[in-house]
């Protein structure tokens, strides 16, 4: 009986301790566990992807990569790069390389562009003004793409994107895909342009951007 | 009686009023921050094309951003590439346009030099011929900024974007004068 009694005291001593400490505990503190607890009862997480290249070649099997964001993990930790000019020898050359990548609660936004592109692809040569991709991934909202290809040549011929999405062309070996859209699990993947040769050994995206939440 | 409780409740209104109108013209850090990106080209004053890749706002209690341009009026084309961000700003009277400042190499025939530039970017919806761009330099280079106008012979091309403000990211605080993170440069 007396120890019954006595672990009877020392449990309403240790409650009376847990309450105190959590009565003691900072703002933050309790903010951080209703937080957790909103995400527990919501399932509110949400999981950002998010990634930007203005261009990304596979040439015989290297890949390079010219203004690449890397991999958004984080809505407090936007993430952007440039170069004025960037090139891969007997590939391509361009100015004005630029790709971001944002997150925010509730969607993430990616945008590659890049100017002044002058490339030559199993001996097309291919050349453009300006061109820019962007992918927008909204919660509950679905996702959307957009591309702008302007000044755009191939084998000296102009071509007038025609603005609907996964546009082909085919020109004497290559494949050419313009404002291609690949819908992800997540999100969308928007690539301006993309250009492989039929034998696969050369790969090559302009302007990519990836959106997903 | 009633006419001291006139002054009492008139005279800081019209201190307000004078605040306000006071700062009407003024350039300020955006609270929350939001973010602005593009890129694209414009014409130039001699008829260049004038190629820009950009993008600014507020990150971890600083300014962020990158801003590369590539003006052809010189073979090879002078070029800017940002080093530094030092400030993120908005102007009442155009609330779509926000202005990136910082230093930046400047590269132009050869001479590289490092220099404060300021460059404003306006989005004017979709589709983005509407949508303004300029740049100065400390050097006195100056573009006044511009529509990217529809591509073609007398317009350029590309696209600006304003995002929406994100509560994730914060800017410096206290936010600094235009003048700290801008230098002497007003508005291109």
């Amino acid at each position: 009986m007396h120890q019954r009694n006595s672990s009877r005291r020392g449990m309403a001593a240790v409650v009376a301790g847990v309450l105190a400490g959590l009565l003691a505990w900072p703002g933050a503190g309790s903010a951080q566990l209703l937080a957790d607890t909103t995400q527990l009862l919501t399932g509110s997480t949400q999981t950002l992807t998010g990634q930007a290249s203005a261009v990304t070649a596979v040439v015989l099997g290297t890949v390079t990569s010219l203004a690449n964001t890397g991999t958004l993990t984080d809505p407090a930790d936007p993430l952007g790069t440039g170069q004025p000019t960037g090139s891969i020898p007997g590939l391509l050359s361009a100015e004005a390389l630029h790709a971001v990548t944002m997150g925010w609660t509730d969607q993430v936004a990616s945008e590659a562009s890049l100017g002044n592109l002058a490339m030559s692809v199993a001996g097309v040569g291919i050349s453009a003004d300006a061109i820019m991709s962007r992918a927008l991934a909204v919660s509950d909202a679905g996702s959307t793409g957009l591309t702008s290809i302007e000044g755009l040549t191939i084998g000296g011929m102009s071509i007038v994107p025609a603005g609907v999405p996964n546009q082909q062309i085919s020109i004497a070996g290559l494949s050419v895909i313009l404002n291609e859209q690949i819908q992800t699990a997540d999100g969308i993947i928007v690539n301006a342009l993309h250009i492989r040769t039929f034998d696969g050994l050369t790969d090559v995206v302009i302007g990519s951007a990836k959106a997903g939440i | 009686m009633r006419r001291i409780i006139y002054m009492l409740v008139a005279a800081p209104l019209v201190l307000a009023g004078a605040l306000t109108a006071g700062s009407a013209n003024a350039h300020f850090v955006p609270a929350p921050c939001d973010f602005i990106t593009g890129g694209g080209w414009v014409i130039g004053d001699s008829g260049q094309f004038v190629n820009f890749g950009a993008h600014g706002g507020c990150k971890n209690g600083a300014f962020w951003g990158h801003v590369n341009v590539l003006d052809h009026s010189t073979n090879p084309p002078g070029h800017l590439k940002s080093t530094e961000i030092t400030g993120y700003l908005m102007d009442p009277a155009f609330p779509k346009a926000r202005d990136i400042c910082g230093f930046g190499e400047v590269t132009v025939n050869g001479s590289r030099s490092i220099l404060r530039f300021r460059v404003r970017m306006e989005d004017n919806d979709e589709p983005g011929g509407s949508d303004r761009f300029g740049l100065r330099l400390s050097s006195g280079y100056h573009l006044s900024t511009r529509e990217l106008g529809p591509p073609g012979p007398t317009g350029g091309g590309g696209n600006i974007q304003l995002h929406k403000e994100n509560k994730s990211t914060k800017g410096p605080s206290p936010a600094p004068m235009e003048g700290e993170m801008c230098g002497e440069l007003p508005p291109p």
